[in-house]
Order: C-alpha cells, then structure tokens, then sequence
C-alpha cells in the first residue's frame, strides 16, 4: 500500500497519525486516498451509483472506497456542517464524482501522477499545532448535543471484540491500536465511527437519531425516503418487534400503528388475529389486508379441515419469524396502495427481512424463555354451590330437593358433595414458552449473506393446547458482474399446533366452565368420569374437560417455503430493470380424533378426520425503474407487469366406529364407517400492469401517480380487468424560504391523496353456477345426489375503495418532537352481498355487487424525544378514531346475521354488525305489577322473572318485534403509548394499549350467567338472584326462564386499558474474546388490564373473521400473562 | 452481463405468453348444470336431492305446520318459537313459515331441473319416464303443503335462470289445485308398483302418487275422484296394516306394508337421523341424559280415548322405562310414545322415518270420501272398522266396529278416528281445515283461533323481496 502525505503529517509505518487540537477548525489536508491495485487509479476510474439518493459527502469517500482499491482517512466530523451532495444513479468517473460533489463544495482536488487524490481547503488556517504521537490508551467525552455527558454509550473498536462503555460523566478511556476506528453506539443516537487517527483524547458529541426524514421507507415494488413519501405509510422496526412473546410479527403492529387496530382473535398459542386497517370494508369479502413478504405478496389459504367440534383458529403468519424481521411497513392510503390494485383495499402490510450486510462475520444468538399464566379466572359455584342451587331451581319448579333426598338417586346433600372438582384449576395451567433464534450475517464486496435459524415453542394455558415452530432463512445478494446483482430470499418453515376445541359451547373452555364440579376427574374405576352425574341430575350433559383434552388429538402441521430470486440490471445511466421469480409452497395437514371417552366420540364410537391442503402460488415480476434529475426536477418511474397464479389442492376424510382405536387419526382406515371423502381442486389466476410516477420540483413539491390493472381469474366473464389510479400531491412546507428562518421548525409536510383500490378476496368461481353432490339415503343405505346450489352472476366484480386522505407531518427542534395527522374517507361501493332472492327461484340468494360501505376518521402520532443525555426518554405515542357506516344495501335497508351466539343486524346508517335484541328491563318483583303490565308481560311470567322493554310501545312485548340495536363491537378509538427509557447500560420500555367505546356480547355469560343450574352459575348470579326476601332487579330468581335470542342484558362495555409489555434491559460489553456483546432482558407481557368487562378478557373477537359479528366472546380461549427473561449475545 | 441480460429477458418474453389463458376460470372440482346431466346416474342423483329436499319440510316442520296449530299438540312455554305457533300468537315475521315456505320452493326448482334436463339425457326410457315421474310426484307434494299452508301461492313450473326478473305473484289457489291434480296423475301412470332393489326402497310409488291424490281430492271436495283413487290403493293389494298398532312407529318396521310413503331417515350415520325422537321424548330422559322434548300431548287429547283402545298406550304415556330398567316419569304432563327409538345415533338424531301416508289414512280418507258422497255406506263402515278393529286388539268388546251413523255422525267419527289413529302425524289442522271444523275444535280446546288462522301468512321477508305478493287477510 502506498499512501501520499502532504508534508506536515509524518508517515509512521503504515499508519497516519493525527492528532487534532480542539481548536482546530479545519485543516488544508482533508483527505488522502492510498492505492493498492496495479491499474492507475485515476479520475477516469468508472463509478457506479445504483441508485439516486442525496447523501453526506462521507458516502462519496465510502463509494469509492468500494469501487476502487483505496482506503481514505479523514476526520470523521470535517463534514458534518457540509451539506449534502446529490449522486445520481448510473455510471460517473471518479473525477466527475469528485467535481460534482467536493469541488462543489469549494475544495480544491488534484490527481497527482501517480494516482493520489489530494483534496485540499485553502480557505481555512492551517496554523494548526500538529504533533505526531502515538498513544495506546484513548479517553475522552460522549456528549449529547446540548453537551450534557452520556453514560452507557457502547464504545468499540471497529472489526474487534474490544469495547467499553462510558461512565455516569460520558468518560470513556479504552486501549486500542492506533489505527483504530472506535465506534460509538446508543440507543436513540446516531452511531459515530470515528478513526483514533492519533489521538488519546476524543470528545464525540453525538446526534440523536431523529433524522427519521432520510429513514427509507419501504413502499410497492420500491423504497423511499421519509421526507420524499406522498402517501401514508406507517412502519414498526426490528426493535419493535423484539422482546415480545409473539408467534407472528402482525401481533406486534397492535398499539404500534395509527390506524391498525390489532385484535388476538384466538389467545391459543399460535392463534391468529383479526386486524382491520382504517376500518372495515367489507361485509361479504375479505376485510385482511394484503401481506406481502419481501416482495412476495403471499395469499393465505384456509388451514386444512378438521372434524366437527375441533374449531381453531391458527395465525397464517406464524411461518414468518418475527426475529427475522427488520422492519413492517404498513400501507394505509391510496397513494401507498394503488400500486396494489385489487388487492389493495384493505391496506397493504410489508414486511421485509433482515439482510447481510458487508463485513466480517457476525453471530447472533438470541433466546428467551418465559411462564404465562391465566390473567383471571371466572367465580362460579362450586359442588355444594351447584347441587344447592339445583335443589333451589326445584323447589321453586314445584318439585322436591333432589341432593340429599335419601329416597331419590342422590341421597348425598350438597354440603357432602363438598367443593368438588375446580375445573378451571384442572384446565388451565402455568405454561412454558420459549424461543431461539441464531442468525449468522456478513459478506465480501461481492456477496452478502444471513443464515439464521429458530425454534419456537409454547405451550397453551388451556391443558393439550401447544404451538411448536422450526423456521429457517438463507438471503443472500450478490454482484454477478457489474450492473447485475442478484440474489434470494428463501425461508421454510414448519410448525406444530395442537389445539383444542376454541369457540362455544363444546370448547375446551366452555367445558370446564359448564361440566358440574360435582364430578370427579375419574369415576371409581379410575376410567374417566365421562357425562355428568347421572341421569336426571339436571345438569347439562357434556364431556368431561380433563379427559377430552387428554383424549382428543387435534393437531394441525404446516409447512410452508417462500423463495424468491430476483436479478437487478442496469441497463443505462438511471434505468434499471429488475425481474423475480417467486415461490410459495404451502402444506398443512390436519389430524382429529375422538376416543370414545369423549361425548362426541362415544356416541360415535371413535371419530377421526384427517385434511390436508396444498397450495402453490407462483410470482413472475418484471419491472423497470428509471430515475432522473434535472435542475429542480426529478422523476422516478416505475412500470411493470407482474403474473401469479395459485392452486390448491384440499381433500377430508372422515370414520366413525373404530373398534380398535389406539391408532387414532393415523389410520382411518381402521375404521367400521368410513365417511364419503371430500376434494376440491381451485386455481386463480392474476396478471397485473402496475406504473408509477414520483415527481419532485424543487424538492418541495412532490407528486405521486400511480395506476395498475388487475385481470383477474374471480372476477365475472364480463368484468375480468379493472384499473386502479391514485394520485397524490405532497408540499414540504418547512423547505419554503418564508419559513426557514424558524428554527424550531425542522419539518412540515402537507399531504393529499386521492385513488381507487380493489378488494378481489370474494372467494373463486363465484360468479359461476354451482351444483353440489353429496349424498342422501333410502332405506338405510346411502346413495349419490346432485342439485344445483348456486346461481351463476357473471357480472360479478372486485369491490371498489376509493380513499381520500389529507395529512400533515410536522417536525420542531431537530425533529425531536414529531407530529403525524392523517384524516380519511374511504368509500367502498359495489360491496359484494348475498342478495336475498325470493325462494320461488329454488335459491336464497345470489351474490351481486350492491351497496357501500364508509370508513373515515382520524389518525394522530407523536413521537418525541424528551430527555437527553445520561437519562434518556422517548415516547411513542398513536390515536385513532374510526367511523364505519353502512351507506346502503340490497334489497332491503337492513337485514340480520345470526352469529351462532347471538343476532346482528346490517343497517343502513349504522355500523356494520350492531348487537340487535331485547332490552333487560328488571325483575317482575310482584303478581301484581304482571298482571298491570298486560301483554309486556310474557305468558307464563311470575315474580322473579325477567321483563323485556316493549320497544315499538304497542302494549305486547314480542320477541322478534320488540328488537333494538344494543351495541356493536367496533370501537370508537383506539391508542398505543410507549416510553422508552435508558440510563447507562440499562434499558425500559414501557407499552400501554388500549381500546374504547366498544361492545362485547358476552355469550359465555349468556350460559353460565342464566338462573338456571344446569350449568355452575356464576357465583353472582346465584347469590343475587331473586327470591322473595331479595327482592333482585337484576338477576332472576333460580329457576328456568325463557330467554331471548340476543339480550341486552349480556352486553357489556369492551373497552379496556392494558399495560401490554414492559420489558428491562441490561446490556454490556466484554473485552472478552468469546462474545463481544450481549443483552439481558426481563420482560412482561399483558401484565394489567383496567377494564369493567366481566369475562375472561375483552379483547376477543369467538367469530375470528367475520367482518360482521365482531366482539362476541363465546368461550373463548383466554388471555396470559407471560413473565420472560431473554439474552442475546453477539459473538 | 450479456448473456445474463438475453436469459432474463427470454424468461420474461415465456411468461408474458404463457400467463394470459390464467384468467378463465375453469371449475375443477364441482359441477355445473351442463355437465350435471349426461347420464341415467346423474339423472338418479339429481332426483335424490330432490327426495332428500323432503327433509326441509317433513320432519318436525310438518309437526309444527300440521300438528302445532292443532288441538291434539301443545309445546312448552320453553319453547319460544313453537310456543307462539301453539297459541297461534305467531306473525308473518315467525322464521318457521318462512322456511317452510323457503324449503318448499327450493325442491320446487330442483324437480322443475330434473323435469327439464331428464328428457334430454340418452337413457332407457322406462327408467327416464319414471324419474320425471317421480319429480312430478315430489312437486305436487311441495306445492300440496304450501296451498293448504298459505293458499294461493306462485306457481313456478320451470327453472328459474334469470336473476333480475324475480317478481312472482300469487296464483289462485285453484289453479294450483289443478296443476298438483296434473302432475300427480301424470305422476301416477310412470311410477311403478314398488323398488325391487334396495337402495330405491323409500321412492315415490304409484301407489304413493294414488294416496296423495286422493288426498288432494279428498281436499277440494272432488268425493268421488277421491273415493275412486282411496279404493285403487286398497286395490292394489300390496298394502295392508300391521297387526299391531305399536308395529308402524317401530324403527325396525320402516318402510313397511303400511308405509306408502315416508321421508326416509336412518341411523347409518347420525347426520341422516330425524329431530322427532328427542323432541316428543319425556323432559330429561331421553336418550342418555341429553335433555329431553318439550312436545307434549295435551291433556284433552289424551283423556280422548275409549276404554280398550290400544293406540293410547302408544300415543299418551306419562313414564317411560329406559333401555337400563330406569323408569322416568314425565314432570310435565303427557307425552307421546310414537317417535322412541331405543337406538338413536346422536342427541337428536335417531331413525324414526317421517310417515307421509300411511295405509290406515288412506282406509279412513276412503270412508270419509265415501261418506261425503252419500253418507256411510257398507264400505265407508269396512274401512273405518278396519283401523278400529285393529286398535282394539286383545278386546272386542271395546272400541266395537261402528254402525248405524248418519251422515254427519259418520263425518265427525272419522275426524275423531283420525285423531286417534294419526296424531302427532302431521295430519290434524289438514283435517279440520278440510272438514271446516277449525275454528270450531280450537276454540273448543281453549285457543281462540279466527278466521285468519285457516292460512298462515305469507312469510314478511318473502314478502320483502317478491314485491309482487299480496298478504293473507288478518296478517
């Protein structure tokens, strides 16, 4: 290596040494470049930048560096007052980079013969007092820009193990070869690397990282500055997503993101959510946004099919290790979506991962382990409770006690049968969850790579419930010559869940609610007490929990590979064309089987099914981008024609009556009765066209077109294309000359935005007639039928979103306190219903294109920084208010959907999905006041009954006409806060979340919480109930009663509180050869919820996806509490 | 770089040919209409879902249709819905019209499907002749329960294919009389005698079109037709009854000499089972401790029986013996006997066949005709003493043969032998509306009925979507 001195610096072997006084301003010599290539190094040495970007001169010195043998030594800060140079995409010279960058700046560069560039500022004194020293120990001060000293920032020297931190006074003092490069890392602030260059005393004064304006952003089939973004687009990073106990890395978007509300639809591990981004769309097709993983916008097919009784609901996106994440984009408005086209409606989720980066290699090694618990259990009766308040329902039926009548089948009185069987205690457990993760990264200039591995493993609180994952990733990107670059993403993954039965009355849960403590586990045989006491004990017949859970197999497998290749060309200064080829298998598979100890089993004799799902989805993009700047003018281009297309291959079976049963589910064929087998076979097909324009002038004013159009194989033969425009205009207000003299103001961007995006997710071969086979019997045996069971619709098409959304970004005092507002109306017009036909076609009904639906509200976040310095404080804090109404609808202006648990109704002018009932108007208190109240009054109605309103007024109270909206399950708004704290090595996050102004059907209340004991009641229930001396408003008296289908009286207020996460951190470095550094954590998740929701928990969502029937709780799966340590180690 | 660049942009040229033909959507895994009829299976399978479509208006509907709104029937107050059709408090919004009426037009378009497409499919003609005839059959049935259920309806003889032109009317009741009167004639002459093989054991016979006929017949006051097609039924010979009146509700006896036709049900697997068993069982018996039916018999019907009539031990009984010698003993009152089955395959789910007709109700709807044609004669009394001669079983010195009545006598004989022979069958409000003792019987038996509650109401939410119907008067 050879290197050129200016005469004032001596040359120390290899090595330049400087030492640079405090005073010192600037220095003549900047920069000197070495070379150690055979060819000359000169100014016509080609360049390539791959992509336009305005950047610190530092970047210019780190191209070269890459693209040419020299090494460069400068001080790290000579540029920082410099302003930033813009390098355009394409091929330059060294010389015209130099001129257009360095020279611009009034630096003087000279290309010595023998290849040496020497840059030079004339302009400064250069009466600097240099001395050469060489020291071995270096000390010094990190101070934050106000000069107030931070502690526990990490200070390494580069490519080594050897790091300290600095102390309560930001003093650091640390041995380093003289030809260091120390780094200086903490959290919340811009990373400083920063060449020893000689010195024993630096004081580093390092920036906050605010800079969130020149943070990229990933966008549709691009990237894009912060500053530069027309659209609204929210983004959660890798940090965001760490320390939490989550199997899918949507779950980490909840309280994160304005405008995404994120419920845990099923809490069973490895449960799937419901998450609605700017509210609900639609009523009949999908309300999930588009998921797209690096690229790959995946679809998500149904898990394969189980048995009766077995429902779960497993997360779709569990495949996807959250620890292999770098960032979650999340695209909101239709400037960000309509890149999207069809499938953009319900926002677009990008997730991209994490990749190798230059450098040596660099293990990761990262593992937690945690204990969850059930936050609350519910207080219902015991064995004495129950069996008393059976005795009591009798007594007031007319009958005699039936516990402790010596003559009956149950001489035993309650007292004797004690406390009973605590089937709660015996269902739920403290269980274990863990997870590690070891990621290898690195690269040479040429190619790039991250290895990482991970296991997943957490048990459910419920007994039998168990979620394992094994996920592998391999990225890889390479430079194959110049201009090309290619490379992969491939991960694969499986995972394990076995489950129990989730939702109503046949769950798990609901078991251990229902089945009466007066059971034992086992009966006197030591078999399983199978159905309650006995007949006529008046208790309801179910399935003991413990041997059902203990019995029952319900295991669903998924493996699942995504893999895509892409290669980049540059095919001229600017344009580069870019073409993937994607892949995404998925295979599930799904065992069930009912030994005969379980009631559905026993009847049946032994019941398996076994499903199974394949689905193949190929990805072909072509894409070329072209980018240009002219004077005030830039443009980026995108156009592009991408192709994918899907089959899935989906077969059930089923058998009854094993006589040999030790096989379960394995071997149906075992069985006596083999059900008919099932097998559907479904492809779709979507070619799309997609282009956009970014126009930029001045900087300031920014424009965003974006059109793209869907054929696609769901839509009718007369409706198979459809196009979806957007435009967007944004003004970076901050940057005018009439505000630039405000200082405090670092940012304020206004943003408009107007376009169209399709939702394609209403289902295949819809618009097709349909005829069913399946089978009937005459005389005992079984045999074939076939009948239509739907009426073609060939004019059905997507369901349309047009999105106007108005924003404002503001940045005060460095961006330290920053600001984003977004206010939108979404219109959703020919939304996708089954419209109600008249039955004299032989059909119900037919799926047509009618009716809207409107969503709009507002979004706020603030993120701020408070407190500098050795305590640090940040806040992230996000709002959202929706509002979603009906516009109008088929055929009738409201109509209702049974949920299974309870009636809603569509209406116009209302939320989707309203709780639709009866109102709870008291307790019949006397014969009297019945008799008065005539026909409000139902007949057979006593004191100690329940009264209903008579809603219309006309003096009869009717159950099907006396209905009102009671509610719905959409919340008014919902908000997330977190505050991050740090001092010294120590770290804090502390994440509040919550939701307001929603309604829950509490469906497991409707069950246990009746008058009636077949069932344990709930202890209020029972001791509040109506009797004579007790003269209750609320409860009725214990008997049986008729009650509606959807009473008022099981809806309560969901809103809640809940102190989500908090997780401290410890971190520190070693001079230790074995690991360089490493975090310890302790972190708690769901640990307070403050909320007058009398359930298990209120964020539940029993009927998963559907976009009507949100917020009813029928036994549902419930929510832990997990207390976890984790490490993470660098080696 | 060059080579790389030329790979690329083959690939890409490959898949931009390849890719356009993904748009057609091709269903791979089910049928459709054109490819739903080419062979003499398909035309099997697509009338065996117009018989399994019986299932959505037999079974408990045709209890709660035929029976409920009877006096022979009453429910528990438990019982929301089926307690406001009891009381006949119902309204046109009550969901259980609307099903039926639902359920009934859907087998209406399927028929209308196989009398359309059959034609057309190369086959042996016997077997084409008799499937149309079969559909003619069913038809006539649907549109049978919906004349006496709502009277005038729409008449909808053919497939249905456009979406947009929906719009029914009303057709006069009359009219609908003739064309159920049409079909079941055609219906008749194609049907055969009986199912040699066993898997079409349960179709529609000519004997099941003759008795339904009959029965229409007997309906629109044609006596003489209806006497005339009651007698080719007892002509046929191939009927007769059980010697035992306990024999026609025993599971193991389906599809027997005095079943003409039934709604087929079994055990073979539990989603084939009738609702009737768990719903008429004693409260909490029935069959392990899976609750219990809240059909009861009212206590005027079951104090109705004559000394030695051994019916009423299987229609009235208070306590009931378990497979286990258990005997639980109804808290409610009387229950019914006819729908036990020991052997269910689920909890509500058991083999009781739904009997449409039976050979006794074609003996008592041939004396009624006769009678009506000119008061009782030597055959209107053989026929009625026939099901009683039976009934009486063990004792012929009770329930004696009946002899010696006028004409009116004999008309209210037969609807109180009716009620003891077929209740709980479906049949009680067809009978009184038809004999127009309604009104009359239901006051009698405590419910105020009007005359609005001769028909049911057209279902609201039809009516919101047809707008071309009209309501019943009084609704």
């Amino acid at each position: 290596m050879k290197i050129i001195f200016l005469p004032f610096l001596l040359p120390k072997k290899k090595i330049l040494l400087i030492v640079l006084m405090k005073t010192f301003l600037a220095i003549c010599f900047l920069t000197t470049f070495g070379f150690t290539s055979k060819s000359v190094f000169s100014q016509d040495t080609e360049i390539i930048i791959k992509s336009n970007k305005v950047v610190p001169v530092e970047e210019v010195f780190d191209l070269l560096k890459e693209q040419t043998t020299h090494t460069f030594i400068y001080r790290i800060d000579l540029f920082d007052a410099m302003p930033k140079v813009s390098l355009k995409k394409g091929k330059t010279t060294v010389g015209q980079l130099l001129k257009s960058t360095v020279s611009k700046l009034g630096y003087t560069v000279e290309y010595a013969e023998d290849g040496t560039i020497l840059i030079f500022d004339f302009s400064a004194n250069n009466d600097n007092d240099i001395v050469e020293q060489e020291q071995s120990t270096v000390s010094g001060t990190v101070t934050d820009p106000t000069g107030m000293p931070i502690p526990g920032v990490n200070v390494i020297e580069k490519g080594t193990s050897n790091g300290v931190v600095t102390d309560f006074d930001g003093e650091f003092a640390i041995e380093v070869a003289p030809d260091a490069v120390l780094i200086f890392s903490y959290l919340s602030y811009e990373t400083v690397e920063m060449p020893v260059d000689g010195q024993n005393q630096m004081n580093i004064t390092m920036e906050t990282s605010a800079s969130a304006l020149e943070e990229v952003v990933v966008v549709g089939y691009g990237q894009s500055k912060r500053r530069n973004l027309t659209g609204s687009v929210g983004s959660i990073k890798a940090s965001e997503l760490e320390a939490q106990p989550i199997n899918s890395f949507d779950q980490a978007l909840q309280g994160r993101v304005a405008g995404v509300q994120v419920t845990q639809a099923s809490n069973a591990p490895g449960g799937g959510i419901s998450i609605r981004i700017r509210g609900g769309n639609s009523i009949s097709a999908s309300n999930d946004p588009l998921y797209v993983i690096d690229g790959f916008p995946i679809t998500n097919p149904a898990p394969a099919s189980g048995a009766s009784n077995s429902s779960m609901y497993s997360s779709p996106l569990s495949f996807i290790n959250p620890s292999d994440i770098v960032s979650v984009e999340v695209l909101k408005d239709a400037s960000a979506t309509a890149i999207y086209g069809s499938r953009g409606a319900n926002g677009v989720v990008l997730v991209t991962t994490k990749r190798g980066k230059e450098g040596p290699m660099i293990i990761e090694f990262g593992s937690y382990y945690g204990m969850q618990k059930i936050t609350r259990t519910l207080d219902i009766l015991d064995a004495e409770g129950q069996t008393t308040s059976k005795n009591e329902q009798l007594i007031n039926l007319g009958y005699g006690e039936r516990y402790g009548d010596p003559d009956g089948n149950y001489p035993m009185s309650p007292s004797e049968y004690g406390e009973g069987t605590d089937w709660q205690n015996e269902v739920f457990r403290v269980a274990p969850i863990q997870n590690h993760q070891l990621t290898l990264s690195g690269g040479s200039e040429k190619i790039r790579y991250l290895i990482s591995g991970n296991y997943y493993d957490q048990d459910g609180i419920v007994i039998a419930s168990n979620f394992k994952r094994y996920t592998s990733r391999l990225n890889l990107d390479a430079e194959m010559s110049d201009g090309i670059n290619v490379g992969t993403n491939f991960t694969v993954s499986r995972s394990i869940n076995n489950s129990v039965n989730e939702v109503g009355g046949n769950s798990l849960v609901a078991l251990a609610l229902k089945y009466s403590p007066a059971n034992p586990i086992f009966d006197e045989n030591g078999n399983w007490q199978l159905l309650n006491v006995g007949p006529g004990s008046g208790f309801g017949s179910y399935a003991n929990p413990v041997a059902v859970a203990n019995t029952t197999t319900n295991e669903l497998v998924t493996d699942r590979l995504l893999s895509n290749v892409y290669a980049n060309i540059d095919l001229m200064e600017g344009l580069t064309a870019r073409l993937s080829l994607g892949v995404d298998l998925y295979n599930s598979r799904r065992d069930i089987f009912y030994t005969p100890e379980t009631l559905i089993g026993y009847n049946l004799n032994g019941y398996g099914s076994n499903g199974s799902v394949s689905n193949l989805n190929l990805l072909n993009e072509n894409t070329i981008t072209y980018t240009k700047d002219l004077k005030n003018h830039s443009f980026d281009l995108l156009g592009g024609i991408t192709f994918q297309s899907n089959r899935e291959e989906r077969t059930f079976v089923e058998a009854q009556d094993f006589p040999n049963y030790t096989l379960g589910a394995n071997n149906l064929g075992l069985a006596n009765t083999p059900l008919p087998p099932e097998g559907t076979v479904r492809e779709w097909g979507l070619n799309s066209y997609l282009s956009r324009i970014n126009y930029r002038f001045m900087d300031k004013y920014l424009f965003t077109l974006t059109g793209r159009v869907d054929g696609s194989s769901r839509f009718g033969t007369k409706n198979k294309y459809a196009f979806f425009p957007s435009g967007a205009f944004a003004w970076r207000i901050s940057d005018e000359d009439f505000l630039e003299d405000i200082e405090t103001l670092s940012n304020l961007k206004f943003r408009v935005s107007y376009g169209s995006t399709g939702n394609d997710g209403i289902g295949l071969y819809r618009s097709l007639s349909e005829y069913n086979t399946a089978r009937t019997v005459f005389n005992d045996i079984e045999v074939l039928t076939n009948e239509a069971s739907r009426l073609a619709n060939p004019g059905l098409k997507w369901e349309k979103t047009n999105q106007f959304n108005i924003g404002l970004d503001l940045g005060i005092v460095d961006n330290r306190f920053r600001f984003t507002t977004n206010y939108y109306i979404k219109t959703t017009s020919d939304l996708l219903l089954n419209v109600k036909l008249p039955s004299t076609t032989g059909f119900t009904s037919v799926l047509q294109n009618v009716g809207s639906i409107q969503n709009k509200g507002f979004e706020f976040s603030l993120n701020t920084i408070n407190t500098t310095g050795a305590f640090h404080w940040t806040t992230n804090a996000n709002i959202s208010f929706n509002q979603n109404e009906v516009l109008s609808l088929a055929n009738s202006d409201e109509y209702l959907v049974n949920s299974g648990f309870s009636t809603l109704i569509v209406r116009e002018g209302e939320p989707l999905g309203s709780f639709y009932g009866n109102v709870f108007d008291g307790i019949w208190q006397s014969q009297e006041e019945i008799d008065n109240a005539g026909e409000v009054a139902r007949s057979g109605d006593m004191p100690g009954a329940m009264k209903y309103k008579d809603i219309d007024g006309n003096g009869i109270f009717n159950e099907s006409e006396d209905r009102t909206i009671l509610g719905n399950g959409l919340p008014d708004f919902f908000y997330g806060i977190t505050n991050n704290f740090s001092y010294k090595s120590f770290d804090l996050s502390i994440f509040f979340q919550g939701v307001q102004g929603n309604e829950i059907y509490n469906s497991t209340r409707a069950e246990i919480g009746r008058s009636d004991p077949t069932v344990p009641l709930l202890r209020t229930v029972y001791e509040n109930a109506w009797r004579s001396d007790n003269p209750s408003n609320r409860y009725p008296a214990i008997k049986q009663w008729r009650y509606t289908n959807t009473s008022s009286n099981f809806v309560e207020d969901g809103s809640f509180v809940r102190l989500k996460n908090v997780t401290l951190g410890y971190s520190l470095l070693t001079n230790s050869d074995f690991f360089q550094s490493a975090r310890i954590y302790i972190s708690g998740q769901n640990l307070l919820t403050f909320t007058e929701y009398s359930g298990y928990d209120p964020e539940v969502n029993s009927t998963f996806n559907s976009n009507v029937s949100y917020g009813i709780d029928a036994f549902a799966y419930p929510l832990a509490r997990t207390i976890m340590l984790g490490a993470k180690v660098q080696f | 770089m060059k080579k790389v660049t030329y790979l690329l942009m083959i690939s890409l040229g490959l898949s931009l040919f390849s890719c356009e033909s993904n748009l057609d959507e091709v269903p791979l895994s089910f049928l459709e209409e054109s490819n739903s009829f080419n062979s003499a299976e398909d035309a099997n399978s697509a009338i065996g879902a117009v018989y399994h479509r019986l299932r959505g208006i037999y079974g408990m509907n045709m209890i709660n249709m035929g029976d409920l709104t009877a006096d022979d029937l009453e429910v528990r107050p438990e019982n929301g819905l089926a307690s406001e059709i009891d009381k006949l408090l119902f309204n046109s919004a009550h969901p259980w019209f609307n099903s039926f009426y639902t359920n009934s037009y859907i087998l209406i378009d399927r028929a209308n499907r196989v009398i359309e497409n059959v034609p057309n499919i190369a086959m042996e003609d016997e077997e084409k002749q008799r499937i149309i005839a079969e559909a003619k059959f069913l038809r006539a049935l649907a549109y049978f329960n919906l004349v006496r259920s709502f009277g005038d309806v729409p008449l909808v003889i053919s497939v249905t294919d456009d979406i947009t032109n929906v719009q029914i009317e009303r057709t006069d009741s009359e009219e609908v009389y003739e064309f159920i009167i049409k079909d079941l004639i055609e219906a008749e002459v194609n049907l055969p005698l009986s199912y040699s093989e066993e898997n079409m054991v349960g179709r529609a016979t000519k004997g099941a079109a003759k008795a339904i006929l009959s029965k229409v017949y007997l309906t629109v006051g044609q006596w003489e037709n209806a006497a005339k097609k009651s007698k080719e039924v007892i002509d046929l010979g191939i009927y007769d009854l059980f010697p035992s009146y306990e024999d026609v509700f025993q599971p193991e006896n389906r599809n027997g000499r005095e079943h003409i036709f039934s709604v087929q049900y079994s055990c073979i697997l539990s989603e084939y089972g009738s609702s009737m068993a768990i719903n008429f069982a004693i409260y909490f018996t029935y069959p392990i401790n899976l609750g219990g039916g809240s059909y009861q018999v009212t206590p005027e019907y079951a104090d109705s029986f004559l000394q030695g009539d051994s019916r009423e031990g299987v229609a009235v009984i208070y306590e009931k013996e378990l497979a286990d010698g258990t005997i639980v003993e109804s808290r409610t009152g009387p229950h019914t006997d006819k729908y036990w089955d020991p052997m269910p395959c689920g909890s509500s789910s058991a083999r009781n066949n739904f009997m449409v007709i039976r050979y006794a109700d074609v003996l008592l709807m041939y004396a009624e005709a006769l009678n009506e044609l000119g008061g009782p004669n030597q055959e209107a009394y053989q026929a009625i003493n026939k099901v009683r001669q039976r009934a009486r079983t063990g004792n012929d010195s009770q329930l004696v043969d009946l002899e010696g009545l006028n004409q009116a006598e004999f008309r209210d004989a037969v609807l109180q032998e009716r009620s003891w022979e077929l209740a709980f069958e479906g049949h009680r409000r067809w009978a009184l509306l038809r004999t127009g003792t309604y009104i009359e019987k239901m006051n009698a038996s405590g419910i105020p009925a009007e005359e609005k509650h001769l028909l049911y109401p057209i279902p609201i939410n039809q009516m919101d979507i047809n707008l071309a119907l009209t309501q019943n008067p009084g609704y």
